[in-house]
């Protein structure tokens, strides 16, 4: 019919394509820009990060009018790169940088010879170790001061830099120059207080406390540490300080060895002695530098080039002949056979361009410079990042006899006695590489492999430590957690509400569980924080119990009205049924309350051993009762403890002891009763101070056991067929099922945790661990709370947006309505429910302020689920405005952000290909 | 006064009155220099003053805003205090005038302001604190020593039960020691761990809080708890442990042990400001230095629980900005 379509055609106003033709260019510019704007933030989190990755810049090497004189080294220039100082045996000598004349000088031998001279990179501290046995110590620094170019006459035009007296002038600008003075200070040589002879070796360095030590080894094999404490009146006065000092006698570890050099180490806790052909010896001090005693004597592989300290004094770098660069460090070691209990681990393993000569330590980070010849190597000790290799080949027509890093890591300076070399550095973010980031590292102190994120601190000397896992880790367990709480109870909510509910009530309850959604996080998280984690940690034995008990009883009340009589069923049918099954669940709780404490008193009492440890009422016990795997260890892992327990033994203070019968019962049970050491609880129990791994597996094992009990009473087909009868008789075969299966759920449970107890296995050292009241199941309850609207909203309207044809055919087909949602409803609106759970589960990734009042916010990498954790968006909010712009940690908090990004967009995305997967099965229908 | 300062005065009243409660008796007995003169308002001061930094020292800044605002009325002062670690950055990208800090910037720190103004950052010392380990009031323990800190909350030392220190009260040998500290851009988070730690890292049990005044209230509302902050924020309900170490005696962290440098966790408070050594400092920021160091200013430093500095440091540190002292 051609007419008719010609006249619809007329109709049609011109308007109505204008206002289609606009639509349509709006929305797609639109969408455009939607998608313009995700690529850009994803663009901008890249280039704020890349950098991250980057090694360093070097500019080209600049020839130095400096010179050295033979026998002379360069050991230091200073932060402006205006002055120098070169070392010989005679004296220290101060040059400019930029003319190469002598600006001063200091004489450091006096009436010995010079032996060794020991200058820490990071400090101004110095020490000359002199023939005759003596030490001179002093420090090496800057004046530097910003005046008016007025007052700095030798400053003219076109003039940047020149020598000023003693000093160099710098100009900054057009109004203000630096004028640089060098200041070094060296005391009288003073005796040491032990040993005989010269001194061999030695090392001055300074903690973060205040303390300075002084190891020095000499001729007769006195190794003395030397402890100076200053003491800072801060009311005003002249600082007074404390010396102490201690020695030890070193042994020589074969005939014809000699040392190579002396280390102290740990805020002067221990002190290393290095041999020539590789023998690390190793002597710990006690705290108050008081006494000093030999611990461990350890074989180095490989022909030793040269050795010194990181910065931060916690690592020995040794570079030997083979090439190759090595950083120990003493860790905590409960296996260790030294009688401190701590080993040396090795944490590091960097290449080198060829066989060491020399290594050259930054004073301002973990950056260390790597001789090999002429070629150079700069790379960053934590991170293993090789930042740069540079070759003085060219520049200097040789090897550079000294190499010199400068204190802010801006330029590296290679001397021979003839020419010298500068050469920029700009090393943006050494402490970042991919390992640093995502792998494992053997941290300063540490036995094992970890993962840590510790991204501040007092001080530039602290090792900081960058790595993401623990935050992706916290990130994902409070999701996991907060989904397991509101999945089941949002979609089964959504069930309820589309197939069961009166629609009269729907119509109310579901805008009301909508409205959850418009409660602020941050209300949550104070919920969290200041009402819900007390109460937890009162309740807890009530809330545990709880997650378990209140479903048994709300399916037992179902259970109980499928006995009642057809009459009276028939009358707590609609919203009275609702109510009814709104009772059961208090009456849930209710139980839970009274069986909370029942339970805890049943299993989490203390045992009498418990008790008598508690109470001190021990004996000692003899060396060959002690169990052969526990050794003579002088401490314990909590592990450790509770495998001494359960042979009815402790450790206590460095011991094993064994509980005994108190000898005064009326003090003991007056001390009990003051104690409270008898009373039963959980937290003790989660600490690993009490009891045995049975409850932890009984709880744990309780869900795979219901699983195992409906799989296995569906199997019994007679009371199957029987359940599916309506009415009391049917009724009560489904209630004896249902009982048959907690009992079999319960059996199942009890048997896994006793074969699991005995094994010796327990979880808690995973699943349950000590008690922190702001803990992950906190915010996984208070999180779940967050999200169920979310996923209760969508999934409801999925639900209810399958035909009611489905369900009518179903129903007429003589399936019931629980069949009917269960077998019909839910498959055709899988997909529906699937993106409601998965975008849930968006919303609960990206949670922050909910983790952030509700957490500890320690980025702590652990299963406990009475434990905190830091997420990637709660550490981006608690960090970002302490994180100076563009710098390492500013970067890397950008990167936590882009990680986040990256989760987010393969959860959606993942939602998404699964969404499309179960709408192509249902379209079908 | 704009929205965050609105919110920080309402933040540092609340410090104010928790500070003030427990205080008192600790502060009774310090002077104030009796060289340091009144504070006398002078004309042509107007402008505007932001202050971002410290926590600790949150409730002094803003004591030192109402007194400065008394006398010039027509400057308006903003007062953020989220931590120490964010005065360097606000100072250099010039968004405050003042970085208040309850530790001394790092070199890296220093640093960064150099290469953006080609000087580095003036420090004044306004005020003394003395770190405070709190326990609970009931808790039976006194003193702890500078090693026994570093066992408790750094990575060094396992899992600590009072027991360990030496309690011997049943109720308390056997419970593990719970722990609050404060969150990594504090300057006292930092300060203790370069102190008290060495430099180690803290534990993973040490419960983080946003603010002192959280800390002592954790303390107060756990029985078995051990938590670091200022001396300022002590309440009623808990209790300051002396301290010892290195193998000195334990002392009580007062006014006395402070100036004497006994106290081992004592340290200075500082205020750092951007000065520009071959100019002469604006008016608005002079007149609110030597607010900090007159008579007033001192008390405001003792009212808030701290100590106040001598004639000498006001001196010196004056000098540092360009300023003649009168006294």
């Amino acid at each position: 019919m051609p007419d008719t379509g010609g006249a619809e055609r007329k109709r049609t106003a011109r308007s109505v394509y204008v206002a289609d033709h606009l639509a349509r260019v709006t929305i797609t510019a639109g969408g455009w820009a939607v998608i313009a704007a995700v690529l850009g933030i994803c663009l901008y989190l890249l280039v704020v990060t890349l950098p991250l990755f980057r090694g360093a810049d070097t500019g080209d090497a600049v020839a130095l009018p400096v010179t050295l004189t033979p026998g002379e080294r360069l050991i230091e220039i200073d932060e402006y790169a205006a002055t120098g100082v070169a070392a010989s045996a005679s004296e220290l000598r101060v040059v400019s940088m930029a003319s190469g004349a002598t600006l001063g000088s200091t004489p450091i031998g006096g009436d010995a010879a010079v032996v060794a001279i020991s200058r820490t990179p990071g400090t101004d501290l110095i020490a000359v170790g002199l023939a005759d046995g003596s030490v001179r110590l002093g420090t090496v620094g800057i004046d530097a001061r910003v005046r008016n170019v007025a007052d700095v006459p030798a400053i003219t035009p076109g003039v940047d830099v020149i020598d000023v007296g003693n000093g160099v002038a710098q100009r900054i600008d057009e109004r203000s120059v630096r004028v640089i003075v060098p200041e070094i200070v060296l005391n009288e040589p003073q005796a040491l207080p032990a040993g005989e002879g010269a001194i061999v070796a030695l090392d001055y360095r300074r903690d973060s406390g205040g303390r300075s030590f002084l190891l020095a080894l000499r001729e007769d094999g006195t190794l003395v540490l030397g402890t100076v404490r200053v003491i800072r009146p801060l009311g005003g006065g002249a600082p007074r300080t404390r010396i102490s000092s201690t020695d030890v006698r070193v042994d020589t570890p074969s005939a014809g060895v000699t040392p190579r050099g002396v280390y102290v180490l740990n805020d002067g806790s221990d002190a290393m002695v290095l041999w020539s052909e590789g023998t690390r010896q190793r002597y710990a001090a006690s705290r108050g530098g008081r006494e000093i005693v030999f611990a461990e004597a350890t074989s180095l592989a490989g022909d030793i080039a040269d050795a010194g300290v990181l910065l931060g004094s916690r690592t020995l770098v040794v570079g030997d002949r083979d090439g190759v660069v090595r950083g120990y460090s003493v860790s905590n070691d409960s296996e260790a056979e030294t009688f401190d209990g701590r080993t040396i681990v090795r944490t590091r393993t960097v290449d080198a361009i060829g066989p060491v000569d020399d290594l050259v330590f930054s004073g301002r980070d973990r950056v260390l410079a790597i001789r090999s010849g002429s070629a150079v190597r700069i790379t960053q000790m934590t991170s293993g990042k090789t930042l740069a290799d540079l070759d003085f080949a060219s520049s200097l027509g040789g090897p550079p006899g000294s190499v010199v890093i400068s204190p802010r890591n801006t330029a590296v300076v290679g001397v021979r006695e003839s020419a010298s070399a500068f050469v920029p550095l700009m090393t943006p973010h050494p402490e970042v590489s991919w390992r640093a980031l995502f792998g494992p590292v053997v941290y300063e102190g540490e036995l094992e492999p970890g993962f840590v994120y510790q991204s501040s601190s007092g001080s530039d000397e602290a090792e900081l430590k960058y790595s993401l896992v623990p935050l992706v880790w916290g990130t994902l367990k409070a999701t996991v957690v907060a989904m397991i709480f509101a999945t089941p109870l949002a979609v089964l909510a959504a069930i309820y509400s589309s197939e069961f509910m009166p629609p009269k009530w729907r119509r109310v309850v579901k805008p009301s569980i909508e409205m959850m959604a418009s409660v602020p996080s941050v209300v949550l998280g104070f919920i969290a924080a200041m009402l819900l984690a007390p109460l937890v940690r009162d309740v807890l034995p009530a809330v545990l119990v709880g997650l378990i008990v209140t479903p048994f009883v709300v399916l037992l009340a179902a259970e109980l009205w499928q006995v009642l009589p057809a009459r009276i069923a028939g009358r707590t049918s609609g919203s009275r049924l609702m109510v009814t099954a709104a009772l059961s669940l208090g009456i849930g709780v209710g139980v839970a309350s009274v069986v909370g404490p029942a339970v805890e008193r049943a299993m989490f009492a203390p045992s009498q051993d418990d008790v008598r440890v508690a109470l001190r009422s021990i004996e000692p016990v003899e060396p060959e009762e002690v169990p052969a795997w526990f050794g003579n260890r002088t401490s314990a892992s909590p592990e450790q403890r509770r495998m001494l327990r359960s042979e009815g033994l402790a450790f206590l203070d460095g011991q094993v002891v064994r509980p005994v019968e108190p000898a005064d019962a009326a003090a003991a049970a007056a001390a009990i009763d003051a104690g409270r050491l008898a009373e039963p609880s959980i937290r003790r129990w989660l600490d690993g101070t009490i009891g045995g791994p049975f409850p932890g597996w009984f709880a744990l094992l309780i869900a795979p056991g219901v699983l195992i009990a409906s799989l296995a009473i569906r199997r019994v087909p007679m009371a199957a067929s029987l359940a599916y009868t309506r009415g009391p008789m049917g009724g009560a075969v489904s209630l004896a099922r249902f009982i048959a299966g907690a009992g079999v759920a319960l059996m199942f449970a009890a048997a896994g945790a006793w074969s699991l107890t005995a094994i010796g296995w327990d979880t808690r050292d995973s699943v349950f661990g000590t008690f922190s009241q702001r803990n992950t199941l906190v915010v996984g309850m208070i999180m779940g709370f967050a999200v169920i609207p979310i996923i209760y909203s969508i999934s409801e309207d999925a639900l209810s947006s399958v035909p009611n044809s489905l369900r009518f055919a179903s129903l007429g087909a003589g399936a019931t309505r629980w069949q009917t949602a269960r077998r019909v409803v839910l498959p055709v609106a899988a997909s529906g429910v699937f993106s409601a759970c998965m975008i849930g589960l968006g919303r609960a990734v990206g949670e922050t302020m909910i983790v952030l009042m509700a957490t500890g916010n320690t980025p702590e990498m652990s299963l406990n689920i009475f434990a905190g954790f830091r997420t990637l968006a709660a550490n981006i909010a608690v960090e970002l405005p302490e994180a100076p712009k563009d710098s390492t940690h500013f970067r890397v908090l950008f990167l936590c952000g882009l990680v986040l990004f990256a989760m987010t967009f393969l959860i959606n995305t993942t939602a998404e290909v699964v969404r499309l997967r179960f709408r192509r099965r249902s379209s079908a229908l | 006064m704009t929205r965050s300062a609105m919110y920080s005065v309402v933040v540092g009243v609340l410090g104010v009155a928790l500070a003030c409660t427990g205080v008192v008796a600790a502060s009774a007995a310090v002077e104030i220099d009796s060289r340091l003169p009144s504070y006398e308002r002078v004309e042509g001061v107007s402008g505007t003053i932001k202050s971002m930094g410290s926590d600790t020292m949150l409730n002094v800044m803003t004591h030192w805003a109402e007194g400065y605002r008394r006398h010039y009325p027509s400057v308006t002062i903003e007062i953020e205090g989220k931590g120490s670690s964010s005065a360097p950055p606000a100072l250099i990208e010039g968004q405050s005038q003042f970085g208040p800090m309850s530790r001394a910037m790092k070199p890296s720190e220093e640093e960064a302001f150099e290469k953006a103004y080609g000087y580095k950052p003036t420090l004044l010392r306004p005020g003394i604190d003395c770190l405070a380990v709190f326990v609970h009031n009931d808790c039976p323990l006194d003193e702890i020593t500078i090693e026994q800190l570093e066992m408790v909350f750094s990575t060094e030392g396992s899992e600590m039960k009072w027991g360990d220190l030496g309690v011997t009260d049943t109720r308390f040998r056997d419970k593990p020691i719970s722990l609050y500290g404060r969150n990594s851009a504090s300057g006292t988070y930092a300060f203790f761990k370069k102190v008290a730690l060495g430099e180690h890292d803290y534990k993973s049990s040490v419960k983080e809080q946003p603010g002192s005044a959280g800390v002592v209230q954790a303390v107060a509302t756990d029985v078995y708890a051990m938590g670091y902050s200022g001396i300022g924020y002590r309440t009623a309900n808990v209790k300051a442990l002396r301290v010892g170490g290195y193998g000195a005696p334990a002392v009580e962290p007062s006014a006395e042990t402070a100036y004497s440098g006994e106290y081992p966790l004592a340290r200075y408070l500082y205020v750092y400001v951007n000065h520009d050594p071959t100019r002469t400092i604006d008016p608005v920021r002079e007149q609110f230095i030597r607010y900090m160091f007159s008579r007033d200013g001192q008390e405001g430093i003792l009212k808030d629980g701290y100590f106040p500095v001598s004639a000498e440091i006001a001196r010196e540190d004056l000098e540092s900005v360009g300023l003649e002292a009168s006294f």
